[in-house]
């Protein structure tokens, strides 16, 4: 059972949030309900109709393996039809995977040093240890961490006014 | 009409507006360059810049970083076999050929030319169609103008992958997004937790960044070398002879234009369907096409680069007129007018109409200006592709930390930023289509006002009026026509193969 749904992870997760959403719109005001509820509704049979189709294929899919026939090629499908960027065969390789955690890394990371340190420092530091951390010369480094500082003080903070916040760990020393 | 038309020229002849206009065009010819990172992205990151300044400054840094990101494209393509983005695709089939044959400069020169004169015709279609769409305009009420929203959704959802459904659905999770935050006419909070920041919604610039830019900067740290480091060579032998080619060629120019304005008029269609159509017309109509074609035949570039450029002219006709942005890039565009106090729409075409008018003088002036500069700086554009992804990701990361923060200047956009950040990754690792989501959001506030409209006019009655059916019965037909093309296709193949296995 686990097995079917692993692949209609997101379908099933897009279920279950108009399931709420229609739930949650059920008890507001008439004026707020109605659109809430049309799009509650409508998802959850776009979506309920795309799982129903996802588990048949599963389902036909695990037929096959079982009576000893390899699965069709599924049919590609989704982006890389007209108007999105398709995944890249590097993204699927284990070092494409660990490069998009390493990314996730590195902008949560950020989130967290923005709160305690605030932009002035926590950006060039941002840029100065990616730099480094790729194997960049330390010239680029020191050139772009500077470059990036001036950005957020002179562009950032002079010239569009930008009220960046000190961070939290220099709002407590200074209080 | 006249004083509008002239009001648009002044407005974008302003010095701030023009510096605006230039940085636009310098900025996002250099991103459109780099295979990966792209216009959405471009204008995702330039757009908080936009917020702060005057109505027109806004418009020309805007307007020019959308107009002018098919250009820069073909450089790639051309050179190195690589598509800098959708339309660019079919630039490769005789651009490719023409630089392995010593004629890249020519190829580039005809493809840059092209691309401006498109430009001008696609916005001169625009101009032609206003007349015309302003009496439409003005006949539609709200029951209609809520189903061509829906319309606008549900296309670019179909046509945005391979799978109708699954971009339907995120058209819609789109729609759910947009709900979040105060409701603005009854006051009601809206799945708001009780948390201040949502009661003003999602704000749309950290969740286009982080729906594009950041899935996108993930892919360019996995391709972990650059695009390029061959020798580029001599890029202006020949650009005198692509410039003639494309006059030479004007017809075909034309009616490739032509071929773009129609595409682009179609929500959902994007430069990927207009490159290829237009090659596909440039193959069947011109002299002895069939064999020099996907050989380096220079018609082959002039054709596509004159039809991507000119699909932007088309695709403005129902963005401006009716309010359906018929793209995720357009969306863009749209939430970022509406945001500096534009509503495209009725007013855009009434009182406002010098906007509409600034942003044609806009497209014609970009498109030049760009395929000029390009001209220029072909080799300094084509270096960008030789930017190491470990240089290039940090860069990317600290514009879409601060572009997110210049929003609405709350650390709570950062984060926001983020999240759609992951949610953009796995939809595009699952085979979701993004850009349905942008449109459901941006479009939702429009979709639920022209609802409750016409509901308190006509109950529910207002879905069985006789517009809202014509644009319902336009929108199966749309739908299921290319389903029952490809149908067609596919028995035909089956039958084809079993006569084959029977013979």
């Amino acid at each position: 059972m686990i097995g079917y749904f692993k692949r209609s992870t997101i379908t099933v997760l897009l279920l279950l949030l108009f399931i709420y959403i229609v739930i949650g719109g059920s008890g507001m005001s008439a004026q707020a309900r109605l659109f809430t509820l049309a799009v509650g509704w409508i998802g959850i049979v776009i979506v309920g109709v795309q799982l129903i189709r996802e588990l048949i294929l599963q389902r036909n899919e695990n037929q096959l393996v079982a009576s000893g026939h390899s699965p069709a090629e599924p049919e590609e499908e989704g982006p890389g039809g007209n108007v999105d960027f398709a995944v890249t065969d590097e993204e699927k390789t284990s070092y494409g995977r660990m490069a998009a955690i390493e990314q996730f890394g590195w902008l949560w990371g950020m989130i967290a040093c923005l709160w305690l340190l605030g932009f002035y420092i926590t950006v060039p530091a941002m840029m100065g240890l990616y730099l480094r951390r790729h194997g960049e010369s330390w010239r680029l480094t020191v050139l772009m961490t500077a470059g990036i500082w001036l950005a957020v003080w002179g562009l950032f903070h002079e010239l569009l006014y930008l009220p960046f916040p000190e961070g939290y760990l220099f709002a407590l020393l200074g209080g | 009409m006249f004083d509008a038309a002239l009001q648009g020229l002044m407005g974008i002849l302003q010095w701030k507006a023009l510096a605006m206009m230039m940085i636009g065009i310098v900025i996002s010819s250099t991103l459109v360059a780099m295979p990966g990172v792209g216009s959405k992205t471009a204008i995702a990151l330039l757009l908080p810049f936009a917020f702060v300044l005057e109505k027109y400054e806004a418009i020309a840094l805007i307007v020019s970083v959308w107009a002018v990101s098919n250009t820069a494209n073909s450089i790639t393509a051309i050179l190195f076999s690589v598509p800098g983005g959708g339309g660019s695709q079919a630039t490769i089939m005789d651009g490719y050929p023409m630089a392995k044959n010593g004629e890249a400069a020519r190829a580039l020169g005809a493809a840059f030319t092209a691309s401006a004169i498109g430009g001008v015709l696609g916005a001169l279609a625009l101009l032609a169609a206003i007349p015309m769409v302003r009496p439409l305009v003005l006949l539609l009420g709200p029951p209609e103008f809520f189903m061509l929203v829906m319309m606008g959704v549900v296309m670019v959802g179909a046509l945005a992958g391979k799978t109708p459904l699954k971009g339907i659905a995120i058209g819609v999770l789109g729609f759910a997004i947009s709900l979040i935050g105060i409701q603005s006419q009854t006051g009601t909070p809206r799945y708001t937790f009780d948390i201040l920041y949502l009661f003003d919604g999602i704000g749309l610039v950290p969740l286009t960044i982080g729906l594009f830019a950041i899935p996108e900067l993930i892919s360019l740290a996995a391709r972990g070398k650059t695009i390029s480091n061959v020798d580029l060579g001599d890029l202006s032998a020949g650009r005198l002879q692509g410039i003639k080619d494309a006059f030479k060629n004007w017809w075909l120019v034309v009616r490739c234009s032509m071929v773009g304005v129609w595409v682009g008029i179609i929500p959902g269609l994007g430069s990927s369907v207009a490159d290829w159509f237009a090659y596909g017309h440039a193959l069947q109509t011109c002299k002895g096409a069939s064999k020099t074609f996907g050989k380096g035949d220079v018609r082959g570039v002039i054709a596509v680069d004159a039809a991507t450029n000119a699909k932007e002219g088309g695709a403005l006709i129902p963005t401006l007129a009716f309010g359906i942005p018929g793209s995720s890039t357009l969306a863009l565009i749209f939430g970022g007018l509406l945001v500096v106090g534009v509503t495209p729409g009725k007013e855009i075409l009434t009182t406002q109409l010098d906007v509409t008018f600034s942003i044609i003088w806009l497209l014609i002036i970009s498109s030049i200006l760009t395929s000029v500069l390009c001209l220029m700086f072909t080799k300094q554009l084509a270096m960008a592709t030789m930017l190491r992804p470990t240089v290039l990701v940090p860069v990317v990361l600290a514009m879409a930390v601060l572009g997110s923060f210049a929003h609405s200047n709350r650390l709570e956009d950062v984060a926001v930023m983020a999240i759609f950040g992951v949610l953009g990754y796995f939809l595009r690792l699952g085979n979701w289509p993004r850009p349905p989501l942008l449109l459901g959001v941006v479009l939702g506030p429009l979709a639920e006002r022209f609802m409750w409209t016409s509901y308190q006019i006509y109950g529910y009655g207002f879905l069985v009026r006789p517009g809202v059916l014509i644009i319902a019965a336009i929108l199966v037909v749309s739908l299921a026509y290319p389903m029952w093309q490809k149908r067609q296709a596919e028995r035909a193949q089956k039958a084809e193969v079993a006569a084959g296995g029977e013979s």
